[in-house]
């Protein structure tokens, strides 16, 4: 049982995560930035921009990292 | 057809046939050397599977999930799962990483089954032989899986499962039709480019839909979606451009193509 669950674990973390933790934690910060923002009273235009620029960045410095 | 729709069907097709070619070359090396039987038994019975995973998971996220919540957390996923693909693709479109060698994957598999045969009894020539099942079974369930994640979630969020569940038939029944045709691994199909195109959609639609669960009200409604595709593929190819541009300075040490970063 306690194989099962860790494989079944394993299998979603591989899935999701995969060896790039950068690009699961970034794009959820992301989101919450852009939640507390909407909140806030910001335009739909200027959160979604910046949501845009944010998440372009994530992937900028998983290449970055990448390429190291 | 809407626009959406279009994109819905394009994108789940692209991103099915990807994962179909992987299928694909798993179940070829597995029939070659083993037994086409129990190969064909252990795919039906993953195909099996995937349908009733995705009738009960499509349903249900459909009927149940609010269209704010599932929006928010698919979108979410997508915006994961299509960097995850984007940056990949452009690693390889860079040359910084290795690209997916569908010949190299059906060599190595098959090396690997008839490493096999040296130690085991020999296949059984009828009646079942249970590692050609178990392999076809676990390859195709496994990249099914990648398929079924992408056609329900995308399907869901766009209220279009019908369209992405179409276009991912679509594609298995091209890549299944051209591998019974050809009988070896499709290694010509440019996985990478349609891994690009792949990563650029999930990425664009997946912040969209997260965007819309956040709360966001885009200026322009789904027009917005274009202009994100075209955003996330100019900084793609921008990208591209620039880790080769780097790899070819000279004060830089001359690394070959692909060192250090395994393909996957």
């Amino acid at each position: 049982m306690i194989r099962f669950v860790r494989t079944f674990l394993h299998f979603w973390s591989d899935f999701l995560i995969g060896d790039r933790l950068e690009l699961f934690i970034g794009p959820i910060v992301a989101l919450a930035g852009a939640a507390i923002l909407v909140r806030a009273g910001l335009s739909g235009a200027l959160v979604g921009a910046g949501l845009f620029a944010t998440v372009a960045l994530v992937g900028a410095i998983s290449l970055a990292l990448a390429t190291r | 057809m809407s626009s959406v729709a279009f994109v819905t069907i394009l994108s789940a097709f692209l991103a099915s046939a990807v994962e179909f070619v992987e299928a694909v070359t798993i179940v070829l090396a597995v029939g070659v050397t083993r037994q086409w039987r129990s190969t064909l038994i252990g795919v039906a019975a993953a195909v099996v599977t995937l349908a009733i995973l995705m009738a009960v998971f499509g349903s249900a996220l459909i009927l149940f999930v609010p269209i704010g919540v599932l929006r928010l957390v698919v979108g979410a996923f997508l915006v994961i799962y299509g960097l995850q693909w984007l940056t990949k693709a452009v690693l390889r479109a860079a040359g910084a990483k290795g690209k997916h060698d569908e010949a190299a994957i059906f060599a190595a598999e098959v090396a690997e089954l008839t490493a096999g045969l040296t130690h085991e009894p020999p296949v059984a020539t009828s009646g079942m032989d249970w590692i050609s099942f178990t392999v076809a079974f676990k390859g195709v369930l496994l990249e099914g899986l990648e398929v079924a994640f992408i056609v329900v979630t995308f399907g869901a969020s766009a209220n279009l499962l019908g369209p992405a569940v179409l276009g991912a038939v679509l594609a298995g029944l091209l890549v299944v039709a051209i591998a019974v045709v050809v009988h070896r691994p499709l290694a010509r199909v440019p996985e990478n480019a349609m891994k690009f195109v792949v990563g650029v959609m999930l990425t664009g639609f997946g912040t969209f839909w997260s965007g819309e669960g956040v709360g966001i009200a885009w200026p322009g409604d789904d027009l917005a979606i274009l202009l994100l595709l075209a955003g996330y593929l100019l900084l793609a190819l921008l990208g591209v451009w620039i880790i080769r541009t780097l790899a070819r300075r000279p004060s830089r040490p001359n690394v070959p193509a692909g060192a250090g970063i395994p393909p996957s």
